[in-house]
C-alpha cells in the first residue's frame, strides 16, 4: 500500500464520523437528594465525587446519591431512566450540532405511589448539552429535602 | 588523512610482499598520508594479535558469517528508501492538513469546542408551580419553584 492509499485510510473514517448520524448518545444522569440538615461541615457522599464540583455551588449541606445510570440511548428516542419510585427522567436526544453539543428534551416526571393519576411532568425543558459540560436540573421535593439532577453527556 | 595513490603499495610493503623497500621507505617519509595509513595498519595489525581467542570460520559457516555484514552493507540503500518513504508520508500529510484548514476556512468551520451547555426552554405542568432557567456557579441549570402544598 502507498503512504497516501494508508493516510486516506486514517483519515477517512474520522471524517466519515464526523458526518455520520450517531444511532446512540452515551448519556451519564446522577440523581442527588440535597437537603438543609443543620451540619457544620458539608456532607457529600463519597458515591458522587466526579460530579461534586457540579453541585458544591448549591445551597444545602447534605447530598445523597439516589441513583446514577450511564448508558448510551438511542437518538431521536425518548429513553426513560428510572430516578427512584416516584421519580423517572425522560431524554430524547434530538439533534446533533457541528461543535458537538447535542440538543436533548429532557422530562422529568412523578408518579406517587397507590394513586391513580398519570405521571405529571415536575419539569419539561429543551438543553443543548456539551460533551463534559453538565446541566442541572432541580426543585422537586424528595424526602425531607430536593431532587438534584446532574446530566451530561 | 587524505588518499595517496601509493596506499596500495604501503599495503603491500606493510604486507611483505615484494616492492622496492627503499622507495617505499623514501616516499612514506615524505608523505604524511601515507605515514598515517601505515600507523593505521600497524594499530590494526596490533589489535588483530592482541585477540585472545581465535575462532576459525568453517566454509559451511562462511555463508551465515557474511549474512549481516551484507546486510550492513545494504542498509544505507535501504534506509534511503525507507526515509524517502517518510518524506513522502509526511508532505502527503502535511498537504492535507493545509487542505482541511482551508476547507474549514472557507465554509466557516465548527463553532469553537469550548461552548457551553445552556437551556433553551423549561415549563413544568405543576399548577402553581414555575420552572426557571438560571446558573449556578456558572453550571446552567434548571429550577423548579413549587408551591408548598402537595403536588397533587
Amino acid at each position: 500500500m502507498t503512504s497516501l492509499g494508508f493516510i486516506v485510510l486514517l483519515i477517512l473514517p474520522a471524517a466519515a464520523q464526523d458526518e455520520a448520524p450517531l444511532s446512540q448518545v452515551p448519556i451519564s444522569m446522577v440523581a442527588i437528594q440535597a437537603l438543609n440538615e443543620g451540619r457544620a461541615e458539608r456532607y457529600f457522599d463519597s458515591r458522587i465525587r466526579n460530579v461534586r464540583r457540579a453541585i458544591e455551588g448549591l445551597d444545602y449541606d447534605t447530598f445523597h446519591l439516589v441513583r446514577s445510570e450511564q448508558r448510551p440511548i438511542p437518538f431521536g428516542e425518548e429513553t426513560r431512566m428510572t430516578i427512584n419510585d416516584e421519580y423517572s427522567l425522560f431524554v430524547t436526544p434530538k439533534e446533533r450540532e457541528r461543535d458537538g453539543r447535542m440538543v436533548t428534551e429532557v422530562r422529568i416526571t412523578i408518579q406517587r405511589k397507590g394513586r391513580d393519576q398519570r405521571p405529571m411532568n415536575v419539569l419539561d425543558t429543551t438543553v443543548r448539552l456539551a460533551p463534559g459540560k453538565p446541566i442541572l436540573l432541580g426543585g422537586p421535593p424528595l424526602g425531607a429535602g430536593e431532587l438534584i439532577v446532574v446530566l451530561s453527556i | 588523512m587524505s588518499a595517496c595513490r601509493y596506499f596500495k603499495e604501503v599495503e603491500r610493503w606493510f604486507d611483505g610482499e615484494p616492492a622496492d623497500n627503499e622507495a617505499v621507505a623514501r616516499h612514506v617519509a615524505d608523505c604524511p598520508s601515507c605515514a598515517a595509513y601505515l600507523a593505521r595498519l600497524r594499530l590494526t595489525r596490533r589489535a588483530v594479535a592482541s585477540i585472545a581467542e581465535r575462532v576459525e570460520i568453517s566454509d559451511a559457516q562462511f555463508e551465515a558469517f557474511l549474512a549481516p555484514i551484507r546486510e550492513a552493507v545494504g542498509a544505507p540503500r535501504w534506509r534511503w528508501r525507507q526515509s524517502g518513504r517518510w518524506a513522502m508520508a509526511s508532505f502527503v500529510t502535511a498537504a492535507l492538513i493545509v487542505a482541511v484548514a482551508v476547507f474549514s476556512f472557507f465554509t466557516g468551520g465548527p463553532t469553537p469546542v469550548e461552548a457551553n451547555s445552556e437551556v433553551l426552554s423549561c415549563t413544568t405542568d405543576v399548577n402553581g408551580a414555575r420552572a426557571d432557567a438560571i446558573e449556578q456557579n456558572g453550571i446552567p441549570a434548571v429550577w423548579v419553584y413549587l408551591p408548598d402544598e402537595d403536588l397533587w
